[in-house]
Formats: C-alpha cells, sequence, structure tokens
C-alpha cells in the first residue's frame, strides 16, 4: 500500500483529536497555586531589580542607532588619518610610477 | 460591588513592589496556561513546567508591554517554554520512545479507510492512537515537533504559529512542509517493515 498525502492528513486529523483531549484528567489544586507563590516571593519584588533591567531594555537600545552611525563617522576620521591607500589608489601609484625606469633601475642599466 | 482591576492595572502594582498582586493573575490565567502545557508535556511534568512559566512570567513583567495583551504574551511564555522542555528532554535522551507493533499499523490501515468522520473518531479513542502520537512527536526534531504540533494537531494558522514561537512565517511554513514529509516517511517506512514481517 502506497502512504498518499490524503492518507497523511487522514491520519493526523484522527490524531489530533486525541491530542485535544489530551491531559484532560489533570488537575491542579491549590497546593500547586501555593508552591508557585512561595517560589515568586523567594524571588522578591520587582522594584528593585526593575531599575537595571528597565534602563538596559528602555533607554539604552533606543541609543543604539546614534551609537553606530557615531562609530561609522569616527571609523571613517580614523581611517583618513592613518593613510590607508585603498586599491584605486595603489593602483593610481603605479600608473603614476612607471615601471620600465624602475625596472631599469634594479638592472642598473641607469 | 467593584469591578475586579485590569491587567494592566495588577501589572502596576506588581511592578510597584507588590509581589502578592500576582496571585490574581496566576488565579485568572493559570486555567488557560494549563490547557496549552497539558497537551505539550508529559502529564508527570505538567506542574513543574506550568510553576516555571509562572515564574518566567513574573521575571520577565518588568519588559512586557502595558499595551499588550497579558494573556498573548504568557502563552508565547508557555509555549516556548515547553519548546525548552523538549530540548532539555532530548538531550538528556528522555524523549518518551513507545514501540510500535502490527496493532499500531492495522490502526494507520483502518484509519486509512474510515470511511466517516464518526468511524475515525472511535479509532481516535483507542490506545494505539495514544501511542502512534508519542512515538511520531518523538521522531521529529524539538522545532518540527512544535510546529506539527501547532498547525496539525491545534489547526493554528501559520501566522498564530509563528507569532507564538517567536519565528517568521516563511520559518513556519518551512518547518511545515519539512515535518510533514518527515512524518509522511516514518509512517510509510513503518507500513512497510511491517507488511514485509507479517
Amino acid at each position: 500500500m502506497n502512504f498518499k498525502k490524503e492518507d497523511l492528513k487522514k491520519v493526523l486529523r484522527t490524531l489530533s483529536s486525541i491530542y485535544n483531549k489530551e491531559g484532560e484528567a489533570i488537575e491542579i489544586g491549590e497546593a500547586w497555586e501555593k508552591r508557585v507563590m512561595v517560589g515568586i516571593r523567594a524571588l522578591g519584588p520587582l522594584t528593585a531589580r526593575r531599575g537595571l533591567t528597565a534602563l538596559f531594555e528602555g533607554y539604552i537600545w533606543r541609543f543604539a542607532p546614534a551609537a553606530a552611525a557615531l562609530f561609522l563617522v569616527l571609523g571613517a576620521v580614523v581611517y583618513q588619518q592613518m593613510g590607508f591607500l585603498s586599491e584605486c589608489e595603489m593602483a593610481g601609484v603605479f600608473v603614476e610610477t612607471p615601471i620600465d625606469d624602475s625596472l631599469f633601475q634594479v638592472l642598473g642599466a641607469l | 460591588m467593584s469591578d475586579p482591576p485590569k491587567d494592566s492595572e495588577i501589572i502596576r502594582r506588581i511592578l510597584q513592589g507588590e509581589t502578592n498582586a500576582f496571585e490574581i493573575l496566576l488565579g485568572r490565567y493559570k486555567a488557560y496556561a494549563l490547557r496549552m502545557i497539558k497537551r505539550r508535556v508529559p502529564a508527570k511534568d505538567v506542574e513543574d513546567v506550568a510553576q516555571e512559566v509562572f515564574i518566567k512570567a513574573y521575571q520577565s513583567l518588568p519588559g512586557f508591554d502595558p499595551d499588550s495583551h497579558f494573556k498573548k504574551w504568557l502563552s508565547t511564555i508557555a509555549v516556548r517554554t515547553c519548546c525548552d522542555y523538549w530540548r532539555k528532554s532530548y538531550q538528556k535522551g528522555e524523549s518518551p520512545m513507545s514501540v510500535l507493533s502490527e496493532r499500531h499499523a492495522e490502526w494507520i490501515e483502518a484509519v486509512i479507510s474510515a470511511k466517516s468522520v464518526l468511524a475515525a473518531d472511535k479509532l481516535a479513542a483507542r490506545k494505539e492512537a495514544k501511542e502512534l502520537l508519542a512515538w511520531a512527536l518523538g521522531q521529529l526534531s524539538v522545532e518540527n515537533r512544535m510546529v506539527v504540533e501547532m498547525v496539525y494537531l491545534e489547526e493554528m494558522t501559520e501566522r498564530e504559529a509563528a507569532e507564538l514561537l517567536g519565528w517568521s512565517i516563511a520559518n513556519v511554513k518551512i518547518r511545515t512542509f519539512r515535518a510533514r514529509a518527515r512524518l509522511r516517511k516514518l509512517l510509510s517506512g513503518f507500513l512497510e517493515r511491517e507488511r514485509k514481517t507479517s
């Protein structure tokens, strides 16, 4: 028997009805609720920790675009000041310096 | 009699340090969260996972957007906690692995040839259905498992699944396609083997 797409659909549809009934019998009582609240109280109030977290989540990320732009500008300034030669500039240097001159110099012909 | 406090009001109180106000949210959304968790994790771990969900929710409250719905936000935490549960469980090699037999092959064949929905519903009530479901889900990766549960078993839209999982819709679509192909391969392989042995 070949297992077709439609067959899979039928099987999944049938399995979905059992899946959605899964755990229906499980009941959670007050003891569980109390246990959760004990865990929550053990963590303490949120206000004390909120200061730092809120600062980080609320403000620091807002400055991210400005920080990235500043980084790019500073990078460009440093790049110019350090005198890096781009590939175009390097090619320009080679074009301006005739290669045969230097070759003759190397060979000691001049 | 005064109206019950709104979620946003309770959250404001919690953020002002009134930890006990969380009990109101817990009572209000306990049943809803449990319904989501019960289907996704084995019965023995439901209580622990549900506790983890509410503790995570409490810890994440400072980042909660007061303009959004708490219920939706909580369901995102619940789904992702279940995802983490399976990840840990798979890493430990604890995922429940049922062994399938000829009975399961017969069950699949009966479902395929069932003419009515009623007949299929009767089949769903059988023990084999539960075992086959556990086996099939256990064969999938955690991500594919979540997608199959949401899209095929709970019949959520791809958009809803994407929102809950925090993935893009394209990612959900790709995973849905792959998971379906994997399931088809698994089930046809199983039927093939059973036919050869019988």
